[in-house]
């Protein structure tokens, strides 16, 4: 069986959760009060992914497909599987789209998007066939490549002097509400996603160091996330930064330091390439891992193969533009869908918990 | 005149297309299942030990 190492699956859950979503204001909704609504939702993400990792210490040697065939058999648990399957197949296909969508509108203009998403797509089916090792080998690699990015674009906004605290106040303005309304999309966007986490924390060598580890995820991935906040709401401004598409880039363009230093668009460039494939991968493995646990399959190959092709297809398709992808998103994806599937973990770990009462008495 | 009014609009979903909606479709239904089960489970561990009780 193929196994990873602590230090690869921290990679790995910091690039997951990291992801796309610097490329955002999380919770900008609350405009200048976005970063209390990060650090709100950390601290119940952290909450959340101590329920995944409790469920995972029942079932240490299996993955979710399997977890759920032993916990609910074999006819409530298939539904339900390809119901996950098709969720983490649906994530991926949004991440896939967002990142063609991104490039091509930025970067390569010229350049048909099928070619963009084509060429991505192979490296992902590529990455696949050489088996999980080599994807959590490679995160290790590329992951402090992101990090350094990131915070040297921190950095150089902080010195910039377009920076200007004054936006950031005054303080809950309208009331906590607005806060508390949006602290409930963060928290299923991204934290709720690392349910997918679930179909491969079985594959560490040293089990008991999971929940230590993805908590920790968490709570770096909140620190970002909130300096994320901070930096584009104190350059932009909450108004520009909540209308803007990637206010990432906006920032970016922003920054130049004596005219020597500008033009950090690259830097947007590989976090956007880096994180976007990285969630993709792991979302599309979820799935391809589901089904083939579902049907017993020894080669994923053919069925990643497969799956790929409906991914182009589906991708292409179903999106007809950014904005409605935006739409769908942030309405569904993010309000119901992401609720439903990450909330599921907490109903699995009270029946593990009635059933293993039970079974004492 | 009386005025009907639908209780599960599914025009949203119809809009969002295929994927969306089978999947908050399916996940409600399994929100369900799986409460109903959690009820199920947890109504037979109460009466088991209440028999355990009273057999001892």
């Amino acid at each position: 069986m193929e196994q990873i190492t602590k230090s690869q699956l921290f990679s790995l859950m910091l690039l997951y959760e990291i992801g796309s979503t610097t490329l955002f204001a999380l919770g900008i909704g609350a405009k200048q009060d976005a970063w209390i609504v990060v650090l709100i939702a950390t601290f119940i993400g952290l909450g959340l992914v101590w329920i995944y990792t409790e469920v995972q210490k029942q079932y240490p040697d299996k993955n979710l497909a399997e977890i759920l065939h032993t916990l609910l058999g074999k006819w409530l648990s298939i539904p339900l599987i390809l119901l996950y399957a098709l969720y983490f197949f649906s994530i991926s296909s949004f991440n896939y789209f967002e990142f063609g969508e991104i490039i091509r509108t930025t970067f390569l203009i010229n350049t048909p998007q099928l070619v963009v998403l084509g060429v991505f797509l192979f490296t992902t089916i590529y990455m696949i066939a050489l088996g999980f090792e080599v994807i959590a080998r490679t995160g290790e690699i590329v992951m402090p490549i992101l990090l350094i990015f990131l915070v040297t674009i921190y950095f150089l906004a902080s010195f910039s002097g377009v920076l200007d605290i004054q936006e950031l106040l005054p303080v809950l303005e309208n009331g906590i509400k607005p806060v508390l309304k949006e602290v409930y999309l963060v928290v299923n966007f991204p934290f709720g996603e690392s349910v997918v986490f679930l179909m491969y924390w079985h594959m560490i060598n040293k089990k008991e160091a999971v929940r230590k580890t993805a908590l920790l995820v968490v709570c770096i991935t909140g620190v970002i996330l909130v300096l994320s906040d901070l930096i584009m709401i104190t350059i932009l401004g909450p108004e520009l930064t909540a209308k803007s598409e990637i206010p990432l880039l906006r920032v970016l363009f922003n920054i130049n330091i004596a005219d020597i230093i500008t033009n950090l668009d690259i830097m947007g460039v590989i976090i956007i390439f880096i994180g976007g494939f990285y969630k993709t991968l792991l979302n599309f493995y979820g799935a391809v891992l589901a089904v083939s646990t579902i049907f017993k399959m020894k080669n994923k190959k053919w069925i990643t193969i497969i799956m790929g092709i409906g991914l182009i297809v589906y991708s292409t398709t179903y999106f007809e533009s950014i904005s409605f992808h935006r739409w769908v998103g942030f309405e569904f994806h993010a309000t119901y869908i992401h609720g439903i599937f990450s909330s599921m973990p907490i109903l699995f770990l009270l029946m593990i918990w009635v059933k293993n009462k039970t079974k004492n008495l | 005149m009386i005025k009907v009014k639908a209780m599960i609009n599914l025009q949203p979903l119809f809009e969002a297309g295929i994927v969306p909606s089978i999947l908050i479709l399916g996940g409600s239904l399994y929100i369900g299942i799986l409460l109903f089960m959690n009820v199920f489970y947890t109504i037979i561990y109460f009466i088991k030990r209440i028999v355990n009780k009273s057999m001892s």
